[in-house]
């Protein structure tokens, strides 16, 4: 978005502005549903180039399995909150099914990675599960290892990049402050 | 990369002292002049220059009203002028391009004043390409990064040499793939309390102090990784480049930023009270910024985020501090200094 100011305009830019500020609830509207349409295209055209998943992996959810569908599909619970003052695009605090934590803690597990211990009573239980799905680990493997998929912060950054928000800004100027010219 | 020259021998006419209050690794020295031409030498092994890019060292004198030449850097022949740095009250940086300068184990300071105190400190040679850009980076982090797990037991009983068992007198916070520093010399790994990975070197009685080591790995632990422990990975790279001119005493050049590096330095161990002592004493020692030595330079680091994962699925419990860097740029091209200009000038013919 390109604003010019003729000095002698000037008046009429500030009174512009005041009209914008009326509307940034509906601004930021668009901002978070435009953000959350775009981090969810990201990950299924895999855009943020996420690492592939391994064998355990595949064997247990299958060769169509993508990374970060897993668990009840994480990506369908990106909500978006809209609030006067703001608004949020957040995974949702509900649990996944079939486990006892919330898709916003899966999330966060994606950004930092993870290892799970194989040794000692929970490494007992976990290896009880993979047994499970026919996936036997060596006795001397000392951790599953999960490696981050910064997937969110790859698309914080592609999007600001792509400058979606000044386009949107951009939008909504010409929408209601052109009336004043 | 950067390499400090090794096996160091400090000698000459000048006054020459160590110095640890002033320095850029810990350590520097004070070399004092009290006459034109007094110098100072440094031998060390030897080394061929022209297998790195620059020479890289810091110098510091006191700041001076006139801006004159203060001392001649002499290396493989080549003759460099210093003149007299009044910015900052702190060291600056030198470069000197050695790329075409052949097998050296000498450098000679020599005075151009009468009078000059001049500290010198972190000499060494560097060189910057594709294949060392982010491996020197994410070492030069494991060098620099240390905490203390703050846990020390001793041992219940005898160990003998190539013994895989070991017992302690207490176990608490040792986890089963925690590493121990026996006697503060050797380190050795658990891989189930009471059993070692390997046996130990050698023999130790009841009594000898075992520390729980907190070591810092890069990516590449995978499997083996002890716990508790300090992780660095690289997990992403931006493509955002800039060029920039860096100036050597002897040449200038034209360089590219070829974008920055995203690290996750991740604190991680299965005592969540202890993950806890340490991401306090990370805070108070690294935080939201820190300065560390890369590619012979102070490098800045800023912090991005901050994640705290709880043991949410039978995880360890981790906390992650993503940083975002510019890696060390690479060299364009260089810029020569005309010396000599000759203009041949034709009169026209009326």
């Amino acid at each position: 978005m390109k604003i010019e100011i003729d000095l002698k305009d000037f008046g009429n830019f500030i009174s512009g502005l005041k009209i914008l500020s009326r509307h940034v609830e509906e601004i930021n509207r668009e901002r978070a549903e435009r953000f959350k349409r775009y981090t969810k295209g990201n990950v299924r055209k895999n855009r943020v180039l996420l690492k592939e998943n391994s064998p355990a992996t595949v064997k247990i959810q299958g060769t169509r399995h993508r990374p970060l569908r897993f668990s009840g599909e994480m990506l369908d619970n990106l909500k978006c909150e809209h609030k006067k003052e703001a608004s949020i695009v957040r995974f949702s605090n509900k649990k996944i099914r079939d486990g006892d934590i919330t898709y916003e803690k899966l999330a966060a597990l994606q950004e930092s990675g993870f290892r799970i211990p194989l040794q000692g009573s929970k490494g007992n239980n976990v290896r009880k599960f993979l047994a499970a799905h026919g996936i036997y680990v060596k006795k001397s493997k000392q951790f599953l290892v999960v490696p981050p998929r910064p997937f969110f912060k790859r698309t914080i950054e592609l999007y600001l990049a792509a400058e979606f928000d000044k386009h949107i800004i951009g939008k909504f100027w010409r929408k209601y402050v052109s009336r004043i010219k | 990369m950067f390499q400090e020259l090794s096996n160091q021998v400090w000698s000459g006419t000048a006054n020459i002292f160590d110095n640890t209050d002033f320095s850029i690794d810990g350590s520097s020295k004070k070399c004092i002049f009290s006459a034109i031409g007094q110098y100072v030498d440094i031998t060390f092994d030897i080394i061929t220059l022209s297998e790195y890019e620059e020479l890289s060292l810091y110098l510091y004198t006191t700041p001076r009203l006139p801006k004159e030449n203060l001392l001649t850097l002499s290396i493989d022949g080549n003759d460099i002028t210093l003149e007299a740095m009044n910015k900052n009250c702190y060291f600056e940086h030198i470069l000197v391009d050695c790329s075409s300068m052949g097998a050296v184990n000498t450098i000679r300071f020599i005075s151009l004043v009468s009078s000059l105190t001049l500290f010198i400190d972190y000499i060494g040679v560097r060189k910057v390409s594709y294949k060392n850009l982010d491996i020197s980076l994410l070492q030069a982090l494991q060098d620099h990064i240390s905490l203390d797990y703050g846990v020390e037991t001793t041992l219940s009983s005898d160990i003998a040499a190539e013994s895989k068992t070991i017992d302690l007198n207490s176990w608490s916070y040792v986890n089963n793939n925690t590493e121990l520093l026996i006697d503060n010399t050797e380190i050795v790994r658990l891989i189930n309390k009471g059993e070692l990975s390997e046996g130990v070197a050698s023999a130790y009685s009841s009594g000898t102090s075992v520390k729980i080591n907190l070591p810092v790995c890069l990516e590449d632990m995978i499997d083996i990784a002890p716990d508790p422990m300090i992780g660095i990975c690289l997990i992403d790279v931006d493509t955002d480049s800039y060029r920039t001119i860096e100036y050597s005493k002897n040449i200038s050049k034209n360089k590219k930023h070829l974008g920055n590096a995203v690290i996750n330095i991740f604190l991680e161990s299965s005592s969540k009270l202890k993950l806890l002592q340490l991401a306090r004493e990370y805070n108070n020692v690294y935080g939201s910024s820190f300065v560390f030595l890369h590619d012979g330079e102070c490098t800045n680091m800023y912090i991005e985020s901050v994640l705290f994962i709880d043991d949410e699925i039978g995880n360890i419990p981790r906390i992650v501090y993503t940083y975002k860097i510019q890696v060390s740029p690479i060299t364009v091209s260089k810029r020569y200094p005309i010396t000599d200009l000759t203009l041949n000038i034709k009169a026209s013919e009326v």
